[in-house]
């Protein structure tokens, strides 16, 4: 209590002192301007608008609160270019994050009983601080070099990732619910773009490549911590059975490098990419490992792996509809899958369970639209955007399943993940009050019975941004429904400097 | 019988100098025009801006030039000025060359000369031309680099701004396009780029403005998704950031020409905003060829930043207002989910770059008003002499706000003939920008 005290009562000054700053601008270091410091001060409280049920923990009732995530953003660009050497012209941009979960420390008590169960992970999961980016870009002509911990994101897509997949994502403190960009985590690598200009027909002929050197980074997309509220639902299989989870991050080695390449031009009015990439997935293989040390003889393993993936991208404007169309399709070259009778039960036998693989072909369509609704709107367009998402696993096999409990509360039964799967996405957007007031609604579908849906309004009472925003799961316990019982409503106050 | 002469004389020439229906306004240097006397002024700005006026709104202080400005916005294109008369004539909104018939390769230049400043006004391409020649005679100042600030101006005065960059290269009308390769048949490059506050920061829209009817690309940069995202280039009259400015109201009118029916309804003389009566200077930037507006530039101090003034918050106080000759042109758009109904354009007719537009919605009723200041720039050799927009801004009339955009001004240096990369407007380069 004295420490919930203690927290409130310095978030109350920290508040007071930003609302007697003036408006929201960035600090400059130098009298040439080329020195800049910015950044954001977000505070994010959730509240749980339904019951947990099943296997999602922990288990708390509607109305407690769940989530009070801290970010603390400091950002220093600075362009040299008062001092570039033979037409190179350098810049670096730094960024620190500052993060700190108060839910386990002050949120519910389910929430409380997870750091008191699992005091080591969630000490390290609930507050992080470091340089999140760090990077130098070097420019001369038609070649540009970004060097450094970095995000780089390709592709068209929302919401799901086909070729955007060279970064890994963080969904432990939020998943679908938190904006893709939120959730990216950088990296360290060396990206270079060339520009051709025009190679016969084609013009803005580019190539790109990165790499990110296995020797230097392992980063990988975490699995949320058992018992943390956005967690796959799954049986408290160390608790219950005395079978614990052992993750095997990559080996900080040469083989482990991530790399891609692409190219891009517009030809005929149409923007185009072509790609390969290596990355990791954003979930690990798992498997079931006989282990006489554990009570339950055996333990689970999740286990990274690297996974290639083909594809190309396309983007248009379609003159007769006034419409972008967006296309992309990707090839998923021995994506680990979960086959319980491979992946699981041959440990019940006293052999490891292996991690099986196959290729998916995965691909969207989609488009956006600038519209006019003046009964709604006399001065700002809605901007609607929707995507259909297709994905199809060759060789598929009638085991093939999510690595999630389905039934309550049966540890062993798993959702399918069936030969060819559909989703729907769609979002729509506009300002009011001269952009003060910006409200988006964004759903999504999947045809197996499951809703995501998410409304929100943003209002810009500058130097400060606050978002309500509620996000709703429902229907039947496949891919994202997974998560149908941790419905919130959420409120973010963000300071901008 | 000699009294009553005197009377009737007198009575007549009190009838022929005081404003009315068909009489000509009369304003000299150094008259302050508001809402005492807004009478010396009506028939010299449209009606709507008058009403400002009268309300108390706006006041207008009256002065004089110490330079004529059409010599400097002509000395930008004076090269060619002569060899381009009657080179080149519309056909179907594109300009031809007037012998072959064919499109026109590059021009240097303006395309019209033989309409600048004098437009017959009884041609029905006219209004076309006149603005063809304005969109030219901004692409003769070469590549342009400046930052901005985007200011939202409410009732009570200053609301929120953002910062940015604002990049442009023409490759054609301007002598340094000639020998670049433009197969696409690149008119202009263009490149926004916000960088304050933190939650627009990035944010960044390319366009490629072909020549000819061929539609825009725009790409923009959104650091929410960082990646590059294609846009419509039909979207012209949606707000920018949600404030009063459309994408089309950039320089007066950033559209494409051939996007709007033109007609001039008459030429007469009117008033247009000066920054001052005097020209100001340019200076070096350090860059081989760069000229670039200095940091003692005349700031314009608007109604929020003078507490003594009684007018709008939004009411630029110190600008001049000059007595000049203006086109009054009638405009609307042919694209019919256009967001505006008809405008009213007047266009300084020296120098087409000051204007006010007066823009009614789509059922014909007036919304919002553009005003758009100008002033004439000289380096100290004189070898660079040009006219240049000043200040850009939108007043709902509905709502009583207004964005203004802050061009010139001592924190925001205006650089022409800027050295530039091409490459930044390549999807590739584009990605410089990118977070």
């Amino acid at each position: 209590m004295k420490k919930r005290l203690f927290i409130f009562t310095m978030a109350s000054c920290v508040l007071c002192i930003c609302m007697t700053l003036g408006p929201a601008w960035a600090v400059y270091a130098d009298k040439e301007q080329a020195i800049e410091i910015k950044g954001k001060v977000q505070t994010r409280i959730s509240v749980s608008t339904e019951d947990t049920e099943g296997f999602t923990y922990p288990e708390v009732d509607s109305g407690s609160f769940v989530q009070h995530r801290n970010l603390a953003y400091i950002e220093l660009n600075h362009d040299l270019k008062n001092h570039s050497w033979k037409d190179v012209n350098i810049k670096y941009r730094l960024v620190g994050r500052f993060m700190y979960e108060g839910a386990y420390d002050y949120g519910d008590e389910a929430i409380q009983d997870v750091t008191n169960r699992f005091p080591d992970e969630i000490s390290d999961f609930k507050n992080d601080a470091d340089l999140w980016e760090g990077y130098a870009d070097i420019s001369k002509g038609d070649l540009f070099i970004r060097i450094g911990r970095q995000s780089l994101a390709w592709g068209e897509t929302d919401l799901f990732r086909l070729l955007d997949n060279v970064n890994p994502l963080d969904n432990t403190y939020g998943g679908l619910f938190e904006d893709l960009d939120d959730r990216r985590i950088p990296l360290k690598m060396i990206r270079a773009n060339y520009n051709f200009d025009s190679v016969g027909p084609i013009s803005s002929f580019g190539i790109e490549g990165y790499w990110i050197p296995g020797f230097m980074e392992d980063e990988v997309s975490p699995v949320a911590p058992f018992g943390t509220r956005y967690s796959f639902p799954l049986a408290d299989f160390e608790k219950d059975f005395g079978i614990p989870t052992v993750t095997l991050f990559p080996e900080k080695n040469m083989s482990n490098s991530r790399f891609g390449v692409r190219h891009t031009g517009i030809l005929g009015g149409v923007n185009y990419t072509i790609a390969h990439m290596r990355t990791f997935g954003d979930l690990p293989g798992a498997r079931l490992v006989p282990d006489a040390a554990q009570a339950g003889g055996a333990r689970f393993e999740y286990v990274y792996d690297t996974l290639d993936i083909s594809g190309l991208s396309l983007n248009v404007y379609e003159p007769a509809t006034d419409t972008v169309i967006r296309a992309e399709a990707a090839y998923f070259w021995d994506e680990d899958v979960f086959i319980p009778s491979e992946n699981v039960f041959p440990a019940f036998g006293g052999v490891n369970g292996t991690i099986p693989e196959k290729d998916f072909i995965r691909f969207m369509v989609g488009f956006d639209k600038f519209i006019w609704i003046r009964a709604l709107n006399q001065k700002s367009t809605f901007f609607l955007s929707g995507q259909y998402f297709g994905a199809y696993a060759r060789d598929h096999e009638d085991g093939m399943s999510q690595p999630a409990q389905k039934e309550y509360p049966d540890p062993l039964t798993f959702p399918a993940v069936k030969e060819y799967e559909q989703q729907m996405t769609f979002m729509a957007s506009t300002k009011y009050y001269n952009g003060k007031i910006e409200p988006q609604v964004a759903i999504a579908y999947d045809v197996r019975s499951a809703w995501f849906f998410q409304p929100q309004v943003n209002y810009i009472m500058d130097p400060f941004r606050i978002l309500l925003q509620y996000n709703r799961i429902q229907g039947k316990r496949t891919n994202f429904g997974l998560l149908r019982d941790i419905d919130q409503v959420s409120m973010n106050l963000t300071y901008v400097f | 019988m000699k009294w009553f002469k005197s009377v009737f004389l007198w009575i007549s020439i009190s009838l022929i100098f005081s404003p009315g229906k068909g009489v000509t306004a009369v304003v000299s240097p150094g008259d302050v025009i508001d809402k005492s006397n807004w009478q010396q002024v009506e028939g010299l700005i449209p009606r709507q801006t008058l009403e400002w006026v009268k309300k108390g709104d706006l006041v207008l202080h009256i002065g004089k030039l110490n330079y004529d400005p059409h010599t400097y916005e002509k000395a930008i294109v004076e090269k060619n000025f002569e060899a381009n008369m009657n080179k080149y004539k519309l056909v179907d909104s594109d300009i031809v060359d007037a012998k072959t018939g064919q499109p026109a390769g590059f021009i240097e230049g303006i395309p019209f000369p033989e309409y600048f400043p004098e437009a017959d006004i009884n041609d029905p391409d006219a209004g076309e031309k006149v603005m063809i020649n304005r969109e030219y005679l901004q692409l003769s100042q070469g590549n342009l680099r400046f930052p901005f600030h985007f200011l939202w101006i409410d009732g009570n005065g200053f609301d929120r701004e953002a910062k940015g960059v604002y990049y442009q290269s023409p490759l054609d009308g301007y002598a340094g396009g000639r020998d670049i390769p433009n197969q696409e048949k690149i008119q202009r490059y263009q490149l926004f780029l916000f960088q304050q506050p933190y939650d627009v920061s990035g944010t960044s829209q390319l366009t490629w403005r072909f020549k000819g009817p061929t539609r825009d690309n725009n790409f923009a940069y959104l650091p929410s998704i960082r990646r590059v995202r294609r846009l419509t280039p039909a979207n012209r009259s949606d707000a920018i950031l949600g404030s009063d400015f459309v994408y089309d109201d950039a320089w007066g009118y950033d559209g494409k020409v051939s996007d709007y029916n033109w007609k001039i309804i008459k030429k007469q003389d009117g008033l247009m905003a000066f920054l001052s009566e005097n020209v100001e200077p340019l200076e070096k930037t350090g860059s081989p060829g760069e000229w670039g507006t200095t940091s003692g530039i005349k700031p314009v101090v608007f109604g929020y930043q003078d507490k003594a003034y009684t007018g709008a918050k939004w009411a630029p106080t110190n600008v001049v207002w000059v007595k000049r000759p203006v086109y009054v042109l009638e405009a609307q758009s042919k694209d019919p989910y256009y967001n505006l109904g008809s405008q009213e354009i007047w266009i300084d007719a020296g120098t087409l770059v000051g204007l006010i537009k007066v823009m009614n919605d789509r059922s014909g009723d007036y919304w919002k008003t553009a005003l758009i200041s100008q002033n004439a720039f000289e380096s100290p050799d004189k070898s660079i002499r040009l006219m240049s927009m000043t200040t850009q801004q939108i007043i709902d009339d509905r709502t009583g706000h207004c964005t203004n955009v802050e061009d010139m001004s001592p924190r925001n240096q205006w650089v022409y003939y800027a050295k530039e990369d091409l490459n930044k407007y390549s999807l590739s380069g584009f990605t410089k920008f990118c977070k």
